[in-house]
């Protein structure tokens, strides 16, 4: 019989973190743990309670799966200094809670000898998963849903670090609003993005992508995340990248990484996967949509974490 | 301070709630009853906080998630206002076990929380004191702004509404249920919800009231909560100047801050 427990274990510094442990039966326990890193705001049962329908069909599988909170959120210890929602996610994108998730491994495989781990979780629980298995090789592979490639901007300068792919669909998006009363009203009164306009129909991003070093990125790409992603799939580690359709990460993705490290990537390229789900939002909000999340992410997991 | 998880039965299904106590005698036992959905999501933080600061200052603290929400048993679409009322009933009669000395309790509720836990101290006569932050005051107003979400996913996902509000209702009755930002609102329990009034369940409650209003200061208590003050009982507005935790906000609100303080101030004096 599946169970769920309570939990909880300190971190590095000796906080509390609270959390929920799924336990396979026994006698179809694959002997690894799925980390469903938090997102960070929404905690350790993630947008709608995501983290629990993700949870209860992989522990079916014969996985452990470990939730938990990071410190100064949920119900954990500890407290965040931010006062901005934006300085606190490009805080969880700058690595910020890495040692709590090897703090969580440290205490899984003190307690049940797990010393596999599969990395997973959406948008900041990606990320998160994404630096601590660059550090930290008990994770043997990554299955990352929304993961951000850039930092988080000011909303007032959204339109600065744009790529060629997101001005192509604003495009579209301004053509189709030609003949709609309400958006030239918005128009004319001063509160459309003209420069985001003027950018779309010219197409000439702040910022274009054949940056001669694409090591050292002057957009507001994470400077983490190429080294991160590229040492794991050097390690032989696989990874797979779930992307929602109507958000605009996967677009990031292409043009901030994959475009600009196509040297490095080659002979890497069987090692992950990249995938979207047509016209789901960032959260997976849908029903349909967590159904395809599920059907691919359990596809890959026993492909690359068999039954014993 | 000491700080306890552990999972309540209720109906045979799981409750997880977390007691929160002071190292000392507890003055008063709190239960803290969180809102809807991604309301309670956006909240949850402030809400530990709170429960912390409670702590603080010498009271012990029931907060839980009710079925259907959080880390506790049943699916969204199997939750209603009557499970939500048996969950309350289970944690107060828990917190009382625990605090032997707590014979009546408060209840701090946000949003819908508040409404369900007027709707609970309406029914019983173990609540002493009742603080409500920014409560939901009629149901029917709140359960259409709940189908307004699924048009405005709608429109989001398709450029359009595919289905309109009646389409919605239609598919309520017929036993599907609409999705609201991912929770399954069945016909049960948005009729349930539509059926709410707070000023009637207000009538019934003998203990006092603390309505807490978010706003600037001097602004003027909103229509509906003065409407609540004229309805007899011992019901006080306040007016703090307190941003909205429970949504997405550009600001990172990790403590609810401006109702916190005249909240505690007030269950200790009233």
């Amino acid at each position: 019989m599946n169970t769920v427990s309570s939990v909880s274990f300190a971190n590095r510094q000796g906080l509390r973190l609270d959390g929920m442990l799924h336990e396979p039966d026994p006698s179809s326990a694959r002997g690894v743990c799925v980390l469903l890193l938090s997102p960070g705001i929404k905690g350790r049962v993630g947008p709608h309670r995501l983290y629990l329908k993700i949870a209860d069909r992989f522990v079916s599988m014969g996985f452990h799966v470990l939730r938990f909170d990071y410190h100064g959120l949920g119900d954990s210890e500890g407290s965040l200094s931010e006062n901005v929602m934006a300085d606190v996610y490009n805080s969880i994108q700058s690595g910020r809670y890495v040692e709590d998730t090897r703090s969580a491994m440290d205490w899984l495989e003190n307690l049940r000898g797990i010393n596999r781990f599969v990395a997973s979780g959406l948008c900041g629980g990606a990320i998160s998963g994404l630096l601590t298995a660059q550090l930290d090789d008990r994770i043997r592979s990554l299955l990352a849903l929304g993961m951000p490639v850039a930092l988080e901007g000011n909303p007032e300068d959204w339109g600065r670090h744009l790529t060629t792919g997101q001005l192509g669909s604003l495009r579209k998006g301004y053509l189709r609003n030609i003949v709609h009363f309400d958006a030239w009203v918005r128009f004319l009164t001063g509160r459309s993005s003209y420069t985001v306009i003027w950018k779309s129909l010219t197409r000439r991003p702040e910022h274009r992508d054949d940056v001669k070093t694409p090591d050292a990125p002057t957009d507001n790409t994470n400077p983490r995340f190429a080294p991160a992603f590229l040492s794991v799939l050097k390690s032989g580690r696989p990874i797979i990248l779930i992307f929602s359709g109507a958000d605009r990460l996967q677009w990031e993705f292409e043009e901030k990484f994959v475009e600009r490290h196509q040297d490095q990537l080659r002979g890497l390229r069987s090692l992950f996967e990249v995938h979207k789900i047509e016209k789901a939002n960032h959260v997976l909000s849908d029903p349909d949509w967590i159904a395809q999340m599920l059907t691919l992410s359990t596809q890959w997991l026993d492909k690359n974490h068999p039954p014993r | 301070m000491t700080e306890e998880a552990s999972f309540l039965e209720v109906s045979g299904q799981r409750l997880f709630a977390v007691f929160c106590r002071p190292l000392g005698q507890v003055q008063r036992g709190v239960v803290l009853c969180h809102p809807l959905g991604e309301e309670k999501l956006w909240a949850h933080r402030a809400l530990v906080t709170f429960s912390r600061e409670l702590v603080a200052r010498g009271f012990g603290v029931i907060r839980f998630d009710f079925r259907g929400e959080g880390d506790s048993d049943c699916d969204f679409q199997d939750s209603s206002v009557e499970t939500r009322l048996e969950d309350i009933t289970a944690v107060v009669a828990a917190l009382k076990e625990r605090e032997p000395s707590c014979s009546d309790v408060s209840m701090v509720g946000l949003r819908f929380g508040a409404t369900m836990a007027t709707l609970y101290a309406a029914r019983r006569n173990d609540v002493r004191q009742l603080v409500l932050w920014d409560p939901i005051v009629d149901g029917a107003a709140y359960a259409q702004s709940l189908l307004r979400i699924n048009l405005a996913s709608q429109l989001a996902a398709y450029k359009k509404v595919v289905e309109g509000r009646d389409k919605l209702m239609e598919r309520m009755t017929r036993g599907e249920a609409v999705n609201i930002e991912g929770y399954a609102l069945t016909e049960s329990f948005f009729s349930g919800i539509s059926s709410l009034r707070v000023i009637e369940a207000l009538r019934s409650f003998r203990g006092k009231t603390l309505i807490v209003q978010p706003g600037n200061e001097g602004s003027p208590v909103r229509p509906e909560f003065s409407e609540l003050t004229k309805g007899g009982g011992n019901i006080i507005v306040s007016v703090v100047a307190g941003q909205p935790f429970w949504k997405e906000t550009k600001a990172f609100l990790p403590r609810a801050d401006g109702f916190a303080v005249p909240t505690i101030d007030w269950l200790e004096s009233a």
